[in-house]
Parts: C-alpha cells; sequence; structure tokens
C-alpha cells in the first residue's frame, strides 16, 4: 500500500518537475512528529521552533507538527525512529524518559535507531518543599528521612519510571535512606499539592518551580544540574551537598537513522540560526525556557551516557 | 410537541426484545468474569478497583439475565423491538465497517465521497445529485479547516500526492 | 485594581484589540464545534503565531476562542446530538431531544444565554474573587480530591433512570473504561492486551463522540426519512425566548454558575466535570426531574452554564500562581509567557493593564457571543438540519471520522469509535441510561488515583480519610445526595399509604 503510494508520489513529483535538475532539500513538507498531545510544552516548543526553523532553512520550506501522543510518548518515538530516513520525517524526543524506554526493553526500537540532530532544551529536576516546611536543605531531608519510622513521602510530577523517579532513586541510594514516591501524573496536580502542604516535598523540573520558588511559595532545597541554574542563582544543587545527582529533561531533534549527513547538517545549522533568532529569543528569554544547543555530535555523547547511566541504575534498583 | 419527522414508534405488537436482553446481560457477566480473571495476575494494589467493580457487574448482570427469563416466564418479556427496521439497520451496520476499513486502506476521500452517496442510496434515497454535492461540499471543507488551517494530518490517502500538489 | 481596570479599558476597546477577539470568536466556534478539533488544539496553532505581536492582541483572541470554543461545542451537541466538545455531552441529553420536538433554535438560545452567563459569573470571579478562591483551591489535596469525585458519582443516582440494576451497570462500564491502561504508580497495564495504543487508556473523546454520535447515524439509516426540517423549525419566534424567562432559569444558572467556578478552580477536577455535575445538581433539586432527558430546556442551560462557568476560573490559578486549571488553562500560560508574562502575584504587581486588560477581554468576547453566537448557530450551522435526515448520517460520519482521527492521529481510534458506537447503540436499545457512563469515565480514574495517593502519603492509614474539614463536608454530602432519591421514595409510599 505505502509503496504502490510512494511510486504514485515518485510519478508526481518527475512529471511535476519535468526536467528541472533534483531540487535541492527540503522539497516538499516535513513532518516533525511530536509525542505529546496540542498544547503540551513540548507542542508549543514543537511548534515553534518549527516556524523559524523554516525561516532558515530557506525556500520554502515547510514543516508541519504532527502529534503522535501515547504510551508516554512511546508511540511518537517509534514513528520517529520506524521513519524513511530521507530527511521529511523528524521529531523531537525528550531524553532521559525516551532513554529509560529503550532500557526497560520494551519498546520496538533502539536509541541507535535513531539519528540525533541536536537539542534545544535542558530542563534541570528540583526538589521543593513547602515554603512553611521544617527542612532548609537537603542535609535537612535526609536527616529528617532516617529519623523517620515509615520512609518520608515526596510527590512527583511523573509515572513509576519517568527522570524524577529514576533521580528519587538514584538520591536514595546515595544518600543511604529510603523515600516513597507519590506519582502525581502530572504537574499541575504536584504543584498544587505542595503549595498546599499536602505532601512534604515534590520532584519537578526547575522551569516549573521558578516562578513559585521567587514568589517565597515554595523552598528549592536542590537543583539536580552540574551547576547552579541562573535563572534561580540562589539555589543549592545536589552536588554540592555532596550527592553526584544530576538529572534533567531536555528536548532535542532527532531524525530516523540513515539520513544522508548532507540534510542532517541542514537541519542542525537551521536550528542553530533558529534558536539565536531575535525574535525567537526574546519569547524564549521571557518565558525562562532553560535553552541548551547541541549539535548533533555532543546530543549523541549526551544520550549515550544517558543510557549508560540508566541501564546502571536499572541493573542496582530496577524502576518497574 | 410535534414529532413530524420522526418514524412512527416501531413497537410492533408481539416483537421483544428480550433474548437481546438476556444475550447481552450474559455477555457483561463474561466481560467480567474475564476482567477478574485478567486481574488476577497484576499487583493488589492495581487489581483491587477493577476486580471491585467487576465483581458487581457481574451479579447486576445477572440480575437482569435472570429477571428477564422470570419475565418470559410469566408471559410478560420486556416489550419494543429491538431494531426498528432490521434490514436497513444491517445496511447501516454494513455501511459503518465497510467505510471505517476503507479509511484504513486507501485514505479518507475517496470513501467518503462514496459513503455519502452510496449510503443514502441504498435506502432508497435517489436524489443522487444532491447526495454527491453534499458529499463533495463536506470533503472539500474538511480538508480546508483540517488540513490548511490547522494543519492537522488526515489518514494516508491515496489523493495524498494530489493534494500537495494543489498546496 | 481599579485604576487598573480603568486603565486598561481603553487598550481593550482598541479597534484592533475588538478584532482580534473577534477573530478568536470565529475561529473557537468553528473548532468547538468541530468534533475531535477542541479550544486546545486551536490556541496549539495560534500561539507560535502570535509571537512580536502586542500582548493584548494575542490574549484577545485567546480570550475570544476560549469562549468560542465553549459554546461552539453545544451546537452539533444539539442539532445533531454529536458533542463537539466533551464538555457539551450532558448538553447533548436534553438539546437533542429538544431539537427533535422541533425546538431546536430555542435550544441554541438557552444554550447560548446560559454559557454566556456562566462565563461573565465567572470573568467577575475572575476580576473579583481571584485572591480567595486561590487560597480555597490550594485547600485541595489528594483526600479532598478523592471525596470530590465521591461526591460527583454520588450525583450519578439521580441518573440512574428507572431501571436500577441497568443504570448501576451503565456507571459500572464508565468505571471499568477508565480503569484500562497503565497503572502510574508501579506500570502494570491493565487491560492493554499488549497494545501500545491502550497503554494511556482510552481517550475520553474518542469514547463520548462513539457513544453518543454514532447510534443516531444508524438511526437515521434505519428510519431512512428523505425530507428535511422545515425552515421555521429554525426560526425563533413562538419557540419562547429564554430572556424573557430570566426569572424560570435564574436558580439554574446560580448553582450551575458555582459550580462551574468551583471545579473550574481545581487544576486536579476534569474540566468536562463542571457541565455535568451543574446537570445533576438541576436534576436533582428539580421538582420534575423526569423530564430531564426528554428536552428540559434547563438541562440545557445547566450544562452550558456549567461549562461557561468552568472557562474563566480555570485561570485564577494559572494567573495567580501559574498553576492551569484545565488544558486550555495551560495553553494559554504558555501563551502568555512567550510574551513574557510570568503567572504570580507579581503578574498582577508588574503588569496590571495586561492582566486586567485580559480579564476585561474575557468579559467582554462572552458579551461578543451573545451577539455573534446565536446568529450564526441558527442562520450558518442550523440549516444543516434542512437537508434531508438521510443525507445527514454521512455527513455526521464524516466529521466525526476526521475529528476522532485527528486527536490522535491513529487509525485504532477510528476501530475504538465503530467498536463503541456499536455497544452505544445495543446499550441505548436496550434502555442502559448513557449518563452514568460518561459519569463513571471521567470520576473513575479520578477516584482510583488519588484515593492511592492519599494512602500513599498517610502511610495507608485510613483515617486520614477524614482528616480535613473539606474531607468531612465533602463526605456528608455525598452521603446526603446518595440519600435524597431514597428519602423521596420512602415519602412517597407514606403519602401513597395515608
Amino acid at each position: 500500500m505505502i509503496k504502490r503510494l510512494s511510486i504514485t508520489a515518485a510519478l508526481a513529483s518527475v512529471l511535476l518537475m519535468t526536467g528541472a535538475a533534483r531540487a535541492e532539500y527540503p522539497e516538499k513538507p516535513i513532518e516533525m512528529i511530536v509525542a505529546f498531545a496540542p498544547g503540551g510544552g513540548t507542542d508549543v516548543a514543537a511548534r515553534s521552533i518549527a516556524r523559524y526553523m523554516e525561516k532558515y532553512l530557506g525556500g520554502n520550506a515547510r514543516i508541519g507538527v504532527i502529534n503522535k501522543p501515547g504510551a508516554g510518548g512511546e508511540i511518537g518515538w517509534t514513528a520517529v525512529a520506524q521513519g524513511k530516513p530521507d530527511g521529511y520525517t523528524i521529531g523531537f524526543i525528550n531524553a532521559p524518559a525516551i532513554n529509560a524506554l529503550v532500557v526497560e526493553g520494551k519498546t520496538k526500537f533502539k536509541m541507535g535507531d535513531l539519528q540525533p540532530i541536536a537539542n534545544l532544551v535542558y530542563d534541570p529536576g528540583v526538589l521543593v518543599v513547602p515554603k512553611s516546611s521544617s527542612y532548609g536543605s537537603l542535609k535537612d531531608l535526609i536527616d529528617a528521612a532516617k529519623k523517620a519510622s515509615t520512609p518520608l513521602v515526596i510527590g512527583t510530577s511523573g509515572a513509576s519510571g519517568s527522570s524524577e523517579h529514576i533521580a528519587l532513586l538514584n538520591f536514595q541510594r546515595l544518600a543511604d535512606t529510603k523515600f516513597t514516591p507519590a506519582f502525581f501524573g502530572g504537574t499541575a496536580p504536584v504543584r498544587q499539592a505542595v503549595l498546599g502542604g499536602h505532601v512534604p516535598a515534590a520532584t519537578m523540573n526547575l522551569s516549573e518551580a521558578l516562578q513559585i520558588a521567587r514568589e517565597g511559595n515554595i523552598k528549592v532545597i536542590g537543583v539536580m544540574s552540574a551547576e547552579r541554574s541562573a535563572y534561580l542563582p540562589d539555589a543549592p544543587t545536589f552536588r554540592e551537598a555532596g550527592y553526584d545527582v544530576v538529572v534533567g529533561a531536555s528536548r532535542g531533534i532527532a531524525a530516523p537513522k540513515g539520513v544522508p549527513a548532507d540534510v542532517v547538517a541542514k537541519l542542525e545549522k537551521a536550528i542553530d540560526q533558529a534558536l539565536k533568532d531575535p525574535e525567537y529569543l526574546d519569547a524564549a528569554k521571557k518565558a525562562e525556557i532553560p535553552l541548551q544547543y547541541l549539535a548533533s555530535n555532543d546530543f549523541k555523547a549526551f544520550l549515550d551516557r544517558a543510557t549508560t547511566d540508566l541501564e546502571a541504575t536499572w541493573k542496582a534498583t530496577p524502576w518497574k | 410537541m410535534e414529532v413530524t419527522e420522526e418514524a412512527p414508534p416501531a413497537t410492533a405488537e408481539g416483537r421483544s426484545r428480550s433474548p437481546v436482553e438476556i444475550v447481552f446481560a450474559l455477555l457483561l457477566v463474561a466481560v467480567s468474569v474475564g476482567v477478574i480473571a485478567m486481574a488476577s495476575s497484576y499487583p493488589v494494589e492495581s487489581a483491587a478497583y477493577p476486580v471491585a467493580i467487576a465483581s458487581g457487574m457481574a451479579v447486576l448482570g445477572l440480575w437482569i439475565a435472570a429477571r428477564e427469563v422470570l419475565r418470559r416466564q410469566r408471559g410478560n418479556p420486556t416489550p419494543g423491538a429491538f431494531a426498528e427496521h432490521g434490514p436497513r439497520l444491517a445496511i447501516g451496520i454494513a455501511a459503518l465497517v465497510a467505510y471505517f476499513a476503507a479509511v484504513s486502506l486507501i485514505g479518507f476521500i475517496l470513501p467518503s465521497l462514496a459513503v455519502c452517496i452510496l449510503l443514502p442510496a441504498a435506502v432508497g434515497f435517489r436524489r443522487w445529485g444532491l447526495a454527491a454535492t453534499v458529499g463533495v461540499v463536506c470533503v472539500v471543507s474538511i480538508l480546508l479547516i483540517f488540513v490548511y488551517a490547522l494543519g492537522r494530518p488526515i489518514p494516508e490517502d491515496l489523493l495524498s500526492p494530489l493534494l500537495a500538489k494543489v498546496r | 485594581m481599579i485604576d487598573a481596570l480603568l486603565h486598561a479599558i481603553p487598550l481593550v476597546f482598541a479597534p484592533m484589540n475588538i478584532l482580534a477577539m473577534f477573530i478568536g470568536l470565529i475561529a473557537g466556534l468553528v473548532v468547538g464545534c468541530l468534533p475531535g478539533l477542541t479550544v486546545v488544539t486551536g490556541l496549539a496553532v495560534l500561539i507560535p503565531l502570535t509571537f512580536g505581536l502586542d500582548p493584548l492582541f494575542a490574549l484577545g483572541m485567546m480570550a475570544g476562542m476560549y469562549n468560542g470554543g465553549s459554546y461552539g461545542g453545544a451546537i452539533p451537541a444539539i442539532l445533531m446530538r454529536v458533542p463537539g466538545t466533551p464538555a457539551s455531552v450532558a448538553t447533548v441529553l436534553d438539546g437533542y431531544k429538544m431539537t427533535q420536538q422541533g425546538k431546536a433554535a430555542y435550544a441554541l438560545q438557552v444554550a447560548l444565554l446560559s454559557g454566556v452567563i456562566g462565563s461573565v459569573l465567572s470573568s467577575i470571579s475572575l476580576i473579583l474573587l481571584s485572591p480567595p478562591l486561590v487560597s480555597f483551591s490550594l485547600l485541595f489535596g489528594p483526600i479532598e480530591y478523592f471525596w470530590l469525585g465521591i461526591l460527583g458519582l454520588a450525583t450519578v443516582s439521580s441518573l440512574l433512570g428507572d431501571d436500577l440494576p441497568k443504570g448501576l451497570i451503565a456507571c459500572g462500564i464508565g468505571l471499568l473504561i477508565g480503569a484500562v491502561g497503565q497503572d502510574i504508580s508501579n506500570g502494570t497495564e491493565r487491560f492493554t492486551f499488549g497494545q501500545l495504543d491502550l497503554l494511556d487508556g482510552f481517550s475520553a473523546i474518542v469514547l463520548l463522540t462513539g457513544l453518543f454520535a454514532v447510534p443516531p447515524v444508524l438511526q437515521i439509516v434505519e428510519e431512512a426519512v428523505k425530507t428535511g426540517m422545515s425552515g421555521d423549525k429554525l426560526k425563533l419566534h413562538r419557540q419562547g425566548s429564554a430572556l424573557s424567562q430570566w426569572r424560570f432559569f435564574t436558580p439554574v444558572w446560580i448553582r450551575s454558575s458555582i459550580i462551574g467556578i468551583i471545579i473550574g478552580i481545581l487544576p486536579g477536577a476534569g474540566g468536562s466535570m463542571s457541565s455535568f455535575l451543574a446537570y445533576n445538581e438541576a436534576k436533582r433539586v428539580a421538582r420534575n426531574p423526569e423530564t430531564f432527558g426528554h428536552g428540559n430546556p434547563e438541562g440545557v442551560a445547566a450544562s452550558e452554564c456549567g461549562n461557561g462557568a468552568d472557562n474563566a476560573a480555570s485561570l485564577i490559578p494559572a494567573l495567580a500562581l501559574g498553576i492551569p486549571g484545565s488544558g486550555v488553562a495551560a495553553v494559554i500560560l504558555g501563551g502568555l509567557l512567550v510574551h513574557g508574562l510570568r503567572p504570580g502575584p507579581q503578574l498582577f504587581r508588574e503588569h496590571p493593564d495586561i492582566v486586567y486588560g485580559f480579564m476585561l477581554q474575557f468579559l467582554a468576547t462572552s458579551f461578543m457571543l451573545a451577539l455573534v453566537g446565536g446568529l450564526a448557530a441558527t442562520r450558518i450551522f442550523g440549516q444543516v438540519l434542512r437537508l434531508p435526515r438521510i443525507v445527514l448520517a454521512p455527513v455526521i460520519l464524516l466529521f466525526v471520522t476526521i475529528g476522532v482521527y485527528s486527536v490522535n492521529n491513529s487509525l485504532f481510534d477510528l476501530w475504538v469509535l465503530l467498536g463503541v458506537g456499536l455497544i452505544g447503540y445495543v446499550l441505548e436499545r436496550l434502555d442502559y441510561p448513557s449518563a452514568p457512563i460518561v459519569l463513571g469515565l471521567l470520576l473513575g480514574p479520578m477516584i482510583e488515583s488519588q484515593l492511592r495517593l492519599a494512602l500513599t502519603i498517610s502511610g495507608g492509614n485510613t483515617s486520614a480519610l477524614v482528616s480535613t474539614p473539606i474531607a468531612v463536608i465533602l463526605a456528608l454530602l455525598s452521603a446526603a445526595i446518595l440519600l435524597t432519591p431514597a428519602w423521596r421514595l420512602f415519602r412517597q409510599r407514606r403519602t401513597a399509604a395515608a
């Protein structure tokens, strides 16, 4: 079926070009697969960057954002990995969620089936407590957890196996204590719960905690990044407290493996330029989106490291 | 309250839907038992909720089936026919299944035009021109709104290459 | 605040911004009335286009789209029994019956007016009552959400219909369907049959569309009526005017608006809940509850008013705390952020003209809707009903199919639509009520997950479930609602005996 379609398409395009040399990439609309529903964080990021990528890809480049939500992203990522490697199927991938799924071993694709193109956003995880909480630092929290008769409850915005859950598993191993994760399954409910004091502590991403923390409605007691965030310089990192927990949610663009190198280079360049576009940069700065551009090779190294780390964790403490 | 456009209620004398009642209730019981069986392999905290509901449904399903059997024995089965017009219902169901199968195979556009013309014709509507016009108007407006204005994709279509050119 | 409001008025009513609100409103009507397309989709497409535009222009479009979309869903719900949005499902119950009774134009007018009133009251509460409502919403944790879900489910007791076991089974079907999908707290895949498409459970839009929109297609084919509705039925005169009956509707409007606002400010409660809970409540307190579901305009009024009241209210926690009270509010929040408007108390300090301008835009678009919406519905959309009914069947089928497909871009969903539609047809013919299915579907997942969260947090201690005042109040209310029908029955029997 698909084959017949593509033959028709090929015929049509031959007829259309009538003698002209093979047009330069991109000669038809590019499909950008988003593994989450319209209106979500990844979707908005994709739709925003798509407009500027079109601008810098030149010609009449057009990018259509296609949502394939479901199964925590797995449906959309599978579609990217199994897409045709011609440069007309690209998609947003979210590390380390995608790595975690692969490490669990139930996906129909491997990380090697994807050709990383560029990373755009890196949003570190944070551990927060309500403003009235008696825990002022990670040390307070760990001391309390060690003394408590039942494990301390920490709310997370993800589900079991999410990057935040895995971060908690790593943290409790390093701190030699035990926490009970409470899965809220979304950021809005967990933020409400921690603001209202319904949970003693919670994990989320930095960008989600930024505003309420600045207003003093919650306290950020640990940031899971190598260095302090420029957006919230007062918040200490886990490393400063002696726990090597570096976890964050990233959003990047990948294509199916086997895409011609010149196409990868073209896309990579367009993303880089789009991220530097004054208009886009202005909007991103205002929205305090933690942009972090990684070129194809760096992005690949980043993804490989995430996979290796997760494999080690999976061996020690399987999260499912 | 005027319902002139509605067909007269088809509660034909002597017809009863009670066999369907019993079969469907027993089907619900079977599904509930199936749910309980499947849930038995889940961890307790995941299984408790569906098992509790399914158990309740199984009991209620048996109740409804038994009640209907008793009513039949007493000679007053639940009145009313299951279908208003059996043959046309069959046509309707067949058309739906064929339509969805066709959409998955050759895309949205051609099956949609076909169903707009053929489904009314199949039950005796003979104003072909009107049916065809409505079909074309619907398909075109759907393409305009979904594909062009909002950039939502349609199922993989036989006519996609053509559409790409029109753009 | 008064200063800021006065300062915002000229900005809001600048010609360009009025145009923006109008464009948003029309776009909202369109996405709202097409099943499968929601305001969220419309906004997701819109927001990237507003980069670099004046914030109030962009926000005006968003406000218009939100208000337009929430009414747009009622149009196909009333005219064709196709819920344009999940929130308009409760409107179907009485609205479509009214159309069958030849009162389509009146039903649309009731829906419009009620939606506008809910939306206006909600906008006013957004402007005036944000701070206290925010503190109220923070009192809700997992325990309180659990009881709120139970309260919602208890109202089902007034929707079960004449045949109690069938009503309960319908509710059970909804609850069970809600249990499909991956259990987020331990990753157990429940009833997914290894299907990736089912890992997140069934999509509510797909289920509701199948349940309500497919059976009428079959019914139309069965009836094979070859004439259409006469144009007279779409004219308002002699069908009554909802505006002149304001005394009659006011109690419903007030109750429904309060319910809509409360559900709206709670981030953990789904948006489509408010219309259903408002509908239930209207039916529960009505003198003639048996007329609900048979074309009672109060049913349409309650559902649409609750739905309209949810809108602006869901922005209260979004603007004040950055916590969206609904999916749409979440997208609007994203739209605010790209304009450098960071939610939180500082938003009100630093950009009062924009915040209050946005709130006024909500109010203004509600009134614009009142002017435009009714005409659009009867003069444009309503004319479709003049087609021969048998031609309408494929039309419904086409729009439902493409709408459902576009939710997840998945062919799997089309087969779910067909399966649910056929089952829905059987259920309907055997007099299983459909409202309890919807309620079970919407509330089941919330009740289960919040109960388990509450027990996780309390370390398995069940007494924690009644440890807060709100929890106790909600529990007592649930009990009272459950006992109302029993009490009525008891009284009837006694009067009958006497």
